[in-house]
């Protein structure tokens, strides 16, 4: 414990939150503990049944779970001597920008369904003929569809402004589900070659469903649990 | 749910072989997608979204939350009959605004 206040008074200042959860045994414990250790971060105590030590596949006290920025898990079942490190690491990333207002929806709709952003900066005019390329190809149509959530704007307008986009002739960003820009392509003389190769090389990595489907059998296998498969499609 | 199930989503078009495990963990069987199927950690069917009446695909309806509740009923190892309640509520409470 004087670890973790001295790690959270070294790293506070940088962004480095803490959270303690205790066990459910021993939770009541848990109020009058926190009071003499002059322990200053929020600690939980974990429900009967240990939802909490169950979805993180807790196996041992202490144990660390460390998250990022954006809210992604990045280390779990961390050891004690890798702790600092770890969040020496994950401090030293980027900070995300603020997600511009204009793409709020449409990032909550993306991170929902594991898909990209695609901005259409540009007019009417200019976005009926990006539209219009697209329908010339079925595939891409619903390769487009299937892995990006499209977001009109006006070129000069304020999301343009929030994204840094400079540039005065229409023009496509894909961006992560998260807002950040992966690149960038004008729209005017478009071909459906390029707009392909774009495509493909911006969209999510497609996942493997035999892989995917042995990882959640090896965790259940471990943690004793069922296993739900949800089979879906993008539309 | 996370007490006793490892849940995973599987695009069976944008997902390399998803149709292939699609077809392995349905095989036959018809009645349109989204499907569910509830499999114990050798990979061996408990329960599936079809019920009596058909797959239930997202659960909307009543008869839809029932069958879904069925599932985790039929497939539960921790979960306790108050817990699957407490499951069947929250998706109740959840369904209901879609219904016409």
């Amino acid at each position: 414990m004087p670890g973790l206040k001295d790690l959270a008074a070294r790293y506070g200042d940088q962004g480095l939150v803490l959270i303690g959860v205790h066990s459910a045994n021993g939770g009541e414990k848990m109020a009058s503990f926190v009071k003499e250790q002059g322990i200053d971060y929020p600690v939980a105590i974990d429900r009967a049944g240990k939802p909490t030590v169950s979805a993180f596949a807790v196996d041992s006290f202490p144990d660390y779970y460390i998250v990022d920025r954006a809210g992604n898990v990045r280390v779990a079942d961390l050891p004690n001597r890798a702790l600092e490190a770890t969040v020496q690491a994950l401090l030293a990333e980027p900070v995300p920008a603020a997600l511009p207002a204009e793409l709020a929806e449409a990032s909550e709709r993306a991170t929902r369904k594991d898909k990209r952003l695609l901005v259409l900066l540009g007019t009417d005019d200019d976005r009926a003929a990006f539209n219009k390329l697209s329908r010339l190809d079925r595939a891409l149509r619903r390769e487009l569809s299937n892995e990006y959530e499209t977001v009109p704007a006006p070129l000069g307008g304020s999301l343009a402004v929030a994204l840094g986009v400079t540039a005065t002739e229409p023009t496509a960003i894909a961006l992560d589900a998260g807002g950040v820009p992966l690149g960038s392509i004008a729209m005017g003389g478009l071909d459906r070659e390029r707009l392909w190769a774009f495509a493909r090389e911006h969209k999510v990595a497609p996942g493997d469903a035999e892989t995917i489907l042995a990882g959640a059998l090896a965790q259940a296998t471990k943690e004793k649990k069922r296993v739900l498969v949800h089979l879906g499609a993008p539309w | 749910m996370d007490r006793d199930y490892v849940t995973v989503k599987i695009d069976v078009e944008r997902d390399a072989n998803g149709e292939a495990v699609a077809k392995r963990l349905r095989g036959e069987r018809r009645g349109g997608i989204p499907w569910m199927v509830i499999l114990d950690a050798e990979g061996k069917e408990l329960v599936s979204s079809d019920a009596p009446t058909g797959n239930i695909g997202c659960p909307v309806q009543p008869e839809e939350v029932a069958w879904f509740t069925e599932m985790i009923r039929r497939s539960a190892i921790r979960l306790e009959a108050a817990d699957v309640a407490a499951i069947e509520a929250e998706l109740e409470a959840y369904a209901v605004s879609f219904r016409r």
